[in-house]
C-alpha cells in the first residue's frame, strides 16, 4: 500500500471584492507516493503544484477530496488531532533566506520543532545529529540567518524539516533560488538523506530536468489538473 | 575586496558574459563600470569607454556617457521602474530627455518601442504594478534600447522568470542587439543565458576572473577547475556536485582562492596567486601546468 | 540587525543625537530632583514680585502670581514626562495587542476592529482628544486617559500591517507546519519582528504626546492651576506677551526643546535599527 494517497483533491480560491473572481487552483487531483520514494511534481507557475503540496499538509484547507497517509485520512482531522501531523509530514521552502526567523539564532530555529513537540530526548544531541546529517558546520549554529549563505540555509531548512523524523518531506522548489554548484550539492544531499533515513519526498519544481533527476515517478500539472504521469526510472 | 585585478576588453558590437555564483562580485563589477557604486566604494584602475577613462570623468561628463553611451539593466525590474508613471511615459522620457525629441514624437516612438518588445497597445498606459515580472523586464528592455546605448550591461536579465519569459527576453536581447549593433555584457549565473547571448565568457570566482574563453568552448571544454565544477553541475551533465563553499569576500584565503576546494591543488597553490596563462583561445588563471 | 554595540556607547558618536540625549537627561533630572534643585516653593505666591523678568534671584523671572518660574518649570517637568511615558506605554500596549490579534486572526474580528480604528483615525486627533477630555473633565488622570484613547488606533494599524506581511513569511509557515499554537507563533515570531518599527514609532509618539498635553492644558482642559504643567504655564503667560513675555517664552522653549530632544534621539534610533546593513549586502550579491 502506498504511503500517501491523494484522491480527488480540489481547491478554489476566491478573490476580489465579495469573492467575485474565482480561480480553480486544483481540480480532482489524484497522486500516490510510495515509502522511501520521490514523487516529482512539475509544471509552470500557476499550475497548482505548490497549492497541492500545501493542501496535503493542510497549510491550506482543500475544498474536497481525501488525503490518506499511512492509513489515516488527513482532511477530516480537527483541532488537536492535527497536532501530531507535524511528526508525519514537513516542508522545505523555496526561499532559504525567508525560511528562518531573522531574530533567532540557527540553533533556536532548529530547536523549535523539539520545543513545540517535547519528547524525552536531549535537545542538543538531536540537533547535532541533524546538523551532521546535512553536512552543516556546527559553528554555524550560533549565527543568525543573515550571516549564512543560501546553500547553508537550505541545508539547515532540511535539517529542521527532518528533526521530527517525518515520513514525508514536501520540498517546494528547494533549489530554484540556489546557484548551479550549490543546487547540485543540495540535490545530492537530499538523496543521501533519503538513503539514510528512508524519508519520502514530494518534490515540487518547475524545472523538469531537476525533477527527472530526483524522482522515481513524475506527475505533470497544468492549470490545476494533472496532465501527465510518468515513471522516471 | 569585491573585485581584484579585473582586466577585460569588449569590442564594439561584441558580447561577453560574466559567469559566476552569488557573492563572487559580478554585480559590483557591472556597477563599477557605470560608476553606480555607493559612496564608500574605492575603485582603482581604469574603465576606458571609447578611449576615455570613465572613472576619471566629472559628474557632468559621466551623465552624458551613462545612457547614450553605456546603459545598465538591474536585477530587479520592479524596483527600477517608477511606480507613479505609466510605462509609455517612462519610455517616452528617454526620447525627450536623452534624445531631445518633442513630447508628441517621444510618445509615438515610445509606443513603437513597447510594441517591439511585445507589449500590446492597450496596455501602454498601464502602470508598472499591473504587469507581471516578465513584462516589467520587457519594459526595462524598451527603456534600455530606446537609450540607444553602445554598451548594455544586463545584470541577471532572466532571474526569477519562468521558461517562456526567459526565452522571450533572450530573444529580445538578441534581436535588439543585432538591429542596433550595441555591445552586450551579461552578468549571470545561468549558462543557458550565456550560451544564447554571448560570444565570449569570463568565469568569476571570489572577486577574480579565473578563465576567459569563447563561450561555446568554455562550456564544452572548461579548463579552470572551478569552471569544470560549474559545467559538471549543469543539468545536461547530470548535476554532478563538487564539495566546498565559496569564500566570503571579506575573508580571502592566501594564494589561489580556489585551492581549498581544488582536486588538483599542490602546496604551491596556497602560497602563490596565479596570474593569467594564455591558451589557444583565451586565458586561465591557474598554477598547474597541463590542466 | 547586526548592532551588538550597546546603545549608550554608540550614541556618543553622533553629536546631534547627543544633544537630544542631553536635553532628555536634564529634563529627567529636573523631574526627579526638583525639590533638591530649587529652594523656592512652586506654589508660593508673592504678589509684590509678580511679572519680574529674569534676575539673579529668579533666573527665569516670576509669573503673574509672583511664583518663581524656574522652580515651576522644574516641578512641571515630571508632569510632562510622566504624561509622555504613561500615555505612550498604555496606548502602545493596548494598540499592539489589538493589532496582533486583528492581523493574525483576520476574518470578522479584523473587519470589526479596523472599522473602529478607521472611525477614530478619521477625526483629527486634537478634536478627538478635546472631545474625550471635555467629556471626562479636567484633571491629570483624565488627561492621561483622554490621550491614551486618542493614540492607540495608530499603533493598532501599524502593528496589524506588519502582522499581515509577516504572516506570509516562510518561517511563519514553517511554524504553522509544526502545528505550533497561535499564541506561540504570535509571541515568538510575529511580535519580536514588529518591535523595531514599533519602538521607533513610540519614541516619536512621546514627543507628539507632550505637545498634545501642552495643547490641551493650554486650551483649559487637562491639568488645572496651580499645577505647574508646562502647557498651563504657557497659557498663563499669554495675556502678558507684550508686558512680560518671559513666562510664555520659557514655557514654550522648554516644551520645544524637550520635543526636539526626543525627536533627535528617535531619528538616531531609527537610523541605527533600520536594516541599513542591507544596502551593502544587496550590492554584494
Amino acid at each position: 500500500m502506498p504511503l500517501l494517497e491523494v484522491k480527488g483533491l480540489s481547491k478554489e480560491f476566491r478573490a476580489g471584492f465579495l469573492g467575485g473572481r474565482r480561480v480553480q487552483a486544483l481540480q480532482e487531483v489524484d497522486i500516490e507516493l510510495g515509502r522511501g520514494e520521490t514523487l516529482g511534481l512539475v509544471g509552470p507557475s500557476g499550475s497548482g503544484k505548490s497549492t497541492l503540496g500545501r493542501c496535503i499538509m493542510r497549510l491550506i484547507e482543500p475544498d474536497r477530496g481525501e488525503v490518506w497517509l499511512d492509513g489515516r485520512e488527513l482532511t477530516s482531522l480537527r483541532g488537536r488531532e492535527m497536532f501530531s501531523l507535524a511528526m508525519d509530514i514537513q516542508m522545505v521552502f523555496q526561499n532559504p533566506e525567508g525560511s528562518f526567523d531573522p531574530r533567532m539564532r540557527l540553533y533556536d530555529s532548529l530547536a523549535e520543532p523539539l520545543r513545540v513537540h517535547p519528547s524525552g530526548d536531549d535537545e542538543k544531541e538531536r540537533i547535532m545529529d541533524m546538523v551532521g546529517l546535512v553536512n552543516l558546520n556546527q559553528e554555524l549554529l550560533g549565527r543568525y540567518p543573515h550571516q549564512l549563505s543560501g546553500g547553508q540555509l537550505q541545508r539547515a531548512s532540511l535539517a529542521r524539516a527532518m528533526i521530527l523524523e517525518p515520513k514525508i518531506v514536501v520540498a517546494d522548489e528547494p533549489t530554484s533560488m540556489l546557484d548551479v554548484l550549490v543546487q547540485a550539492q543540495m540535490l545530492d544531499l537530499m538523496r543521501e538523506v533519503q538513503g539514510t533515513t528512508g524519508v519520502s519526498y514530494l518534490f515540487i519544481c518547475h524545472d523538469h530536468r531537476v525533477v527527472e533527476h530526483m524522482s522515481d515517478s513524475v506527475v505533470r500539472m497544468e492549470g490545476g489538473r494533472i496532465v501527465d504521469g510518468v515513471e522516471a526510472r | 575586496m569585491a573585485n581584484d585585478g579585473i582586466d577585460l576588453d569588449l569590442d564594439e558590437g561584441g558580447s561577453i558574459a560574466i559567469l559566476g555564483e552569488t557573492g563572487c562580485g559580478k554585480t559590483i563589477l557591472g556597477r563599477a563600470i557605470l560608476r553606480l557604486l555607493p559612496g564608500g566604494a574605492m575603485v582603482r584602475g581604469s574603465v576606458l569607454f571609447d578611449g576615455r577613462d570613465v572613472l576619471a570623468m566629472s559628474g557632468r561628463e559621466m551623465m552624458s556617457v551613462r545612457g547614450k553611451g553605456m546603459a545598465m539593466i538591474m536585477q530587479n525590474p520592479g524596483a527600477s521602474l517608477n511606480p507613479l508613471m505609466n510605462v509609455m511615459d517612462q519610455v517616452a522620457e528617454v526620447y525627450e530627455l536623452v534624445h531631445g525629441r518633442t513630447r508628441e514624437l517621444s510618445l509615438e516612438m515610445a509606443s513603437e518601442m513597447l510594441e517591439r518588445v511585445g507589449i500590446p497597445t492597450e496596455r501602454h498606459r498601464d502602470y508598472p504594478h499591473q504587469f507581471s515580472g516578465g513584462m516589467k523586464q520587457r519594459v526595462m528592455l524598451a527603456i534600455a534600447f530606446s537609450l540607444e546605448p553602445r554598451l548594455l550591461v544586463a545584470d541577471e536579465p532572466t532571474k526569477g522568470l519562468d521558461q517562456r519569459c526567459r526565452e522571450i527576453i533572450m530573444d529580445l536581447l538578441r534581436s535588439l542587439r543585432e538591429e542596433r549593433g550595441c555591445a552586450l555584457m551579461v552578468i549571470t549565473h545561468d549558462f543557458d543565458v550565456a550560451s544564447e547571448l554571448t560570444e565570449t565568457s569570463a568565469v568569476m570566482y571570489a572577486g577574480q576572473l579565473v578563465e576567459m574563453r569563447p563561450t561555446r568552448e568554455l562550456m564544452e571544454n572548461p579548463v579552470h577547475p572551478y569552471s569544470r565544477a560549474l559545467v559538471n553541475a549543469l543539468p545536461e551533465n547530470g548535476f554532478v556536485s563538487t564539495p566546498g563553499e565559496t569564500p566570503a569576500l571579506t575573508c580571502m584565503p592566501q594564494g589561489c582562492r580556489y585551492a581549498l576546494r581544488c582536486p588538483f591543488r599542490s602546496k604551491e597553490c596556497s602560497l602563490r596567486s596565479p596570474q593569467p596563462n594564455q591558451l589557444d583561445s583565451g586565458w586561465v588563471r591557474c598554477l598547474q601546468e597541463g590542466i | 540587525m547586526t548592532c551588538e554595540e550597546k546603545w549608550y556607547l554608540a550614541i556618543r558618536r553622533d553629536p546631534v543625537a547627543m544633544f537630544g540625549m542631553t536635553v532628555i537627561t536634564v529634563v529627567t533630572i529636573m523631574a526627579i530632583f526638583a525639590p533638591l534643585l530649587t529652594s523656592y516653593d512652586p506654589l508660593a505666591t508673592d504678589l509684590s514680585i509678580r511679572l519680574q523678568g529674569p534676575s539673579w534671584e529668579h533666573p527665569m523671572g516670576t509669573d503673574d502670581l509672583g511664583r518663581d518660574l524656574l522652580s515651576r518649570i522644574m516641578y512641571g517637568a515630571k508632569y510632562t514626562l510622566s504624561i509622555a511615558a504613561v500615555v505612550v506605554m498604555v496606548s502602545a500596549i493596548v494598540g499592539t495587542a489589538l493589532g496582533l490579534l486583528s492581523g493574525y486572526i483576520g476574518g470578522k474580528v479584523d473587519l470589526a476592529l479596523m472599522r473602529v480604528v478607521d472611525v477614530m483615525l478619521a477625526f483629527p486627533s486634537i478634536i478627538l482628544a478635546l472631545v474625550i477630555s471635555g467629556l471626562l473633565g479636567s484633571g491629570f488622570v483624565n488627561l492621561l486617559i483622554a490621550l491614551s484613547l486618542t493614540q492607540w488606533p495608530t499603533y493598532t494599524r501599524l502593528v496589524r500591517g506588519n502582522t499581515l506581511s509577516l504572516k506570509e513569511r516562510e518561517y511563519v509557515e514553517a511554524a504553522r507546519a509544526l502545528r505550533a499554537p497561535r499564541r506561540w507563533i504570535i509571541r515568538r515570531h510575529i511580535l519580536p519582528n514588529t518591535l523595531s518599527p514599533l519602538l521607533v514609532v513610540m519614541t516619536m509618539d512621546v514627543a507628539h504626546t507632550i505637545i498634545f498635553a501642552a495643547a490641551l492644558s493650554f486650551l483649559g482642559l487637562g491639568v488645572q492651576s496651580p499645577t505647574p504643567e508646562w502647557g498651563s504655564i504657557l497659557r498663563s503667560g499669554m495675556p502678558y506677551l507684550t508686558t512680560a513675555p518671559h513666562i510664555a517664552l520659557f514655557a514654550g522653549l522648554m516644551i520645544t526643546l524637550t520635543v526636539l530632544g526626543i525627536n533627535l534621539v528617535g531619528s538616531w534610533a531609527q537610523r541605527r535599527y533600520d536594516p541599513k546593513g542591507h544596502e551593502l549586502a544587496e550590492v554584494m550579491a
